[in-house]
């Protein structure tokens, strides 16, 4: 009776029907009060989803972001009671459902939204510091490879909406911006309990992107150069461990790999 | 990390907003309590945040989503995030709720009710028992609030009872829960606080409700959106006085006032304990 009992509740949650429930109410009339629960299903799920993506609450407004979170919530519903970083593929769904908020640019605004979200809570990790390249021959220096620290990840969007984004966390988006189909590239982390991000150049985040492949500094300075001949490696790998966003994967000059 | 101290007195659920005034020490709070889930993550400021609070406050993890009455057992990777808090911030208290919560794989992110027959009962006592060996700790049940009566083998304080007998667990009482199942279900609220083992019963919570957007005061809704209501501080005086002093919290989720509009609140619940004939300095904090 037990196992039947929780197959129906579970039902009802998913599809609002609780007919199902009937034999277990002790009172029929009482029934349309199991709503109170599938309310608080949907509120719970609509209020994270709206905390972990406020600038697109922002953008789209109360009715229509609970539209399209509740269609998330009937496709994905959480899987694990900590529901702190839920929503992970909200994005997408934006992006399928169109028709609901009508702004092509709004998948990358859930992006980035989604970026913060997962860098704040993500793992505090051992990473050196500009240091660590004092005293480095250039031979073992080209032969670094690094790794993305949890702290920082690069982001790329179809459409220039970072400013714009910025603006909608500060809360400080006040008037009309121009969003362009443009392709961005991002580098985004946390220093210090903050989300701190920038714009990247096309040598910039070929290189950055090539470290985080996990090939050799030589190679990712190579795709960089290659974009533009200018580019300074060494400052470009210094910026990177001044703020923390790399981890060594080969043998540290120091002693044993970070 | 100062040795894990119990609670006493009227603490309060810490919430975002709260912990910046929390640290600043603007105004004294013996204890708080945060809702484990909150704080099952990788890294970052949250739990830097918790480490500061836990040096200078006792605290107490409050979990909503382990699903103790569920159909399957609590999931063995959620239990690990708990330890791990557990274990971490040496919470003086650790608590969860009589209900179920998630079915094949999906949590749904609510307390639903469980019918109270044998079946559920070792069903829910099975989970506690999960629970309780994966931390190694007893740990506490809440009582849920009831919006309709489901068909069942016995009342609610015998179910809550027989669970702590055959678990060694101890009971959370939350009187705002008690008052909302007495208003929503017809039962006689100091009756089933008088039917509780009152040995069993380490720590009270206290909420506010709001009346159902459509079944108005037929239906009230335990949204923690609210200050307490005079009828749950009343019924808070009984369960005291039936008690004696217990770690008592008083819980806000929603429509957070600002820091000190919900001290002056707490401060009326250290106001019931400190009245209390029985209350000594340490129950009061």
């Amino acid at each position: 009776m037990l196992d039947a009992y929780y197959d129906s509740f579970s039902r009802f949650l998913r599809d609002g029907t609780p007919d199902a429930l009937a034999d277990y109410c002790g009172d029929k009339a009482e029934l349309a009060y199991l709503h109170v629960y599938r309310n608080g299903f949907l509120k719970t799920c609509t209020d994270v989803l709206r905390s972990n993506y406020s600038s697109v609450h922002q953008l789209v407004g109360e009715a229509c972001f609970t539209a399209v979170a509740h269609r998330y919530v009937q496709a994905n519903p959480p899987r694990t009671a900590s529901l702190v970083t839920y929503g992970d593929d909200f994005a997408q769904l934006i992006e399928a459902t169109r028709d609901l908020h009508g702004l092509a640019y709004l998948a990358c605004i859930a992006k980035l939204d989604r970026t913060w979200t997962e860098l704040y809570f993500a793992e505090d990790a051992e990473t050196p510091d500009a240091g660590a390249l004092a005293g480095m021959s250039a031979e073992t220096l080209m032969a670094l490879r690094c790794r993305l620290a949890p702290n920082a990840q690069l982001v790329s969007l179809d459409f220039s909406a970072l400013e714009a984004w910025a603006r909608l966390r500060q809360g400080a988006l006040r008037t009309q911006m121009e969003i362009r189909r443009s392709p961005l590239q991002i580098l985004m982390w946390r220093w210090d309990g903050d989300i701190l991000f920038r714009a990247l150049d096309v040598a910039e985040h070929a290189f950055i992107a090539g470290l985080a492949a996990g090939h050799a500094c030589a190679e990712a300075a190579l795709a960089a150069t290659e974009l533009d001949a200018t580019f300074d490696v060494a400052a470009g790998l210094a910026s990177l461990l001044r703020d923390r966003m790399l981890i060594f994967e080969t043998q540290h000059p120091s002693g044993g790999t970070r | 990390m100062p040795k894990e101290r119990t609670p006493s007195g009227a603490g309060i659920g810490l919430k975002q907003p709260y912990v910046a005034p929390a640290l600043a020490g603007a105004e004294a709070c013996p204890w708080f309590e945060v809702h484990t889930e909150n704080y099952m993550v990788a890294g970052g400021p949250r739990l830097d945040q918790l480490t500061r609070i836990r040096e200078r406050y006792p605290l107490s993890f409050h979990g909503v989503g382990a699903s103790l009455g569920g159909p399957a057992p609590p999931d063995p990777r959620h239990l690990e995030g708990v330890k791990r808090l557990v274990d971490e911030f040496e919470p003086a208290l650790v608590s969860e709720h009589a209900v179920w919560s998630s079915a094949k794989g999906v949590y749904f992110a609510d307390l639903l009710p469980l019918p109270r027959t044998e079946d559920a009962l070792r069903r829910l006592a099975d989970g506690i028992d999960h629970y309780q060996d994966a931390i190694g700790r007893r740990i506490l049940i809440e009582n849920p609030t009831n919006y309709l009566p489901f068909v069942s083998e016995m009342d609610e304080p015998e179910f809550l009872n027989e669970v702590a007998r055959r678990t060694g667990c101890g009971l959370l009482l939350d009187v705002s829960n008690v008052y909302l199942s007495a208003r929503n279900c017809g039962i006689d609220a100091r009756a089933y606080i008088d039917a509780l083992s009152a040995d069993d019963v380490g720590e009270i919570h206290i909420a506010g409700f709001e009346a159902d957007a459509n079944f108005g005061e037929r239906l009230l809704i335990d949204t923690h959106a609210a200050p307490v209501s005079e009828a749950v501080w009343d019924l808070l005086d009984f369960a005291l006085a039936q008690l004696g002093p217990r770690p008592l919290l008083l819980e806000r989720d929603g429509k957070l006032p600002d820091f000190e509009t919900l001290m002056e609140e707490r401060r009326r619940a250290h106001t019931a304990l400190a009245r209390l004939p029985s209350a000594s300095e340490r129950d009061i904090a």
